[in-house]
């Protein structure tokens, strides 16, 4: 299933069903779209910077964390590599619930 | 009865193999696959140097960038027909010189369309992506339906008719196709798996209360309910009315709605454009 999906907008009852049903969830505009700017986000950027990655790599990462597969759309090589660059670090159960919990 | 002409037991992009972590497991009816789980999109709205609907110019930008996500080592390509960027995807791959196996392509066909529509829909998907081999279609890893609604037939590409502009704005785009179709185009889906055609299926952009509605029917083997025991009764268009109203609200602001890198990353804006064609 792949539905719109961020930190700004995630249908938590959507990844129940899907999790109930065993059918994987796959977000579009999982930096955000415009809800808001997620990456410059003080919480977000506060989170990257403890773990010297870009926001994007946190956003992305929050994702994945939370069991579910990322769309990114770019023509940028350099976002390209970092949006691939999620497999050196680990959000806290902290960082987890504060991503969860964001507001624009 | 059909039989299951395409069984395997695993079907894995290298990068599966060797970081599991990286990619999640779809248990379908033929076999298991392994999706690598960041996947390049190649929706219009990632390329913000193209304006409204330059679709020269998105196919242009859709296809550097999947050149690029192979220099990168991105493995998995997400693209739709209604994208319009197929041509380009199959072009990309080919020019890098992707192995058939390497790459993970999930691409989508419009809305529950019916069974002929359907496996049309994918034939042609297949064609696009020069996916046509020596005595062989080739496959898709992954299908989607895209919406849980279809196009109107006056509604589909862009037009410069004000009264067409104005009929296919918003949810004016879609109707409701009715049950019928929803189940057939889900048998055109599981059909498809099982020829081979298709190693995985899904659909998109549904709100949970159509998904709940895309019940386990009692003669299916459920549970377990997975996603393809399902016979995706999607529910009709009033259920969906907000989702679409939703997202359509956001294509309207001058601003990529989708995939968009905001802010620290200013150059992924996307287009400033105001009409609302499906992405």
């Amino acid at each position: 299933m792949q539905v719109e999906w961020n930190p700004l907008d995630h249908d938590e009852d959507m990844l129940a069903l899907c999790t109930k049903h065993g059918i994987q969830l796959q977000a579009w505009s999982p930096l955000g779209g415009d809800h808001g700017d997620i990456l410059s986000n003080p919480q977000v950027v506060a989170i990257a910077a403890t773990h010297n990655t870009s926001t994007a790599q946190v956003v992305l990462k929050w994702s994945l964390q939370r069991g579910v597969a990322v769309v990114t759309g770019t023509d940028n090589p350099a976002h390209m590599a970092s949006d691939l660059d999620l497999w050196g670090f680990t959000l806290t159960d902290q960082e987890m619930t504060e991503l969860n919990n964001l507001k624009p | 009865m059909l039989t299951f002409t395409s069984l395997w037991n695993l079907a894995a992009v290298p990068s599966c193999t060797t970081y599991p972590e990286r990619c999640v497991s779809l248990p379908t009816l033929t076999g298991t696959v392994l999706m690598p789980v960041v996947a390049l999109g190649t929706w219009r709205g990632s390329y913000k140097e193209c304006i409204g609907n330059d679709y020269a110019c998105v196919r242009a930008k859709a296809k550097a960038s999947v050149m690029s996500w192979v220099d990168v080592k991105g493995d998995h390509v997400d693209t739709a027909n209604n994208y319009r960027t197929q041509l380009e995807v199959g072009e990309a791959l080919a020019q890098k010189g992707v192995k058939r196996e390497d790459i993970f392509i999930t691409t989508k066909c419009p809305g529950p369309l019916g069974l002929t529509a359907t496996i049309q829909c994918a034939e042609d998907n297949l064609q696009m992506l020069g996916l046509y081999g020596v005595n062989t279609t080739g496959y898709l890893d992954l299908l989607l339906i895209h919406y849980p609604n279809v196009i109107k037939p006056e509604c589909y590409g862009p037009s410069s008719d004000p009264d067409i502009q104005k009929e296919c704005a918003g949810t004016g785009q879609f109707q409701d196709p009715g049950t019928a179709a929803r189940q057939e185009t889900w048998k055109a889906m599981e059909l498809l798996q099982k020829l081979g055609r298709v190693k995985s299926i899904g659909f998109s952009n549904c709100t949970t209360t159509q998904f709940e509605s895309c019940t386990c029917s009692p003669h299916r083997n459920c549970p377990p309910c997975h996603i393809n025991t399902f016979v995706c009764a999607l529910s009709p268009i009033a259920d969906n009315s907000t989702h679409i109203a939703e997202t359509l609200a956001v294509a309207t602001v001058p601003i990529a709605l989708h995939q968009v890198h905001a802010l620290d990353r200013p150059s992924d804006h996307g287009p400033k454009w105001h009409e609302v064609t499906p992405n």
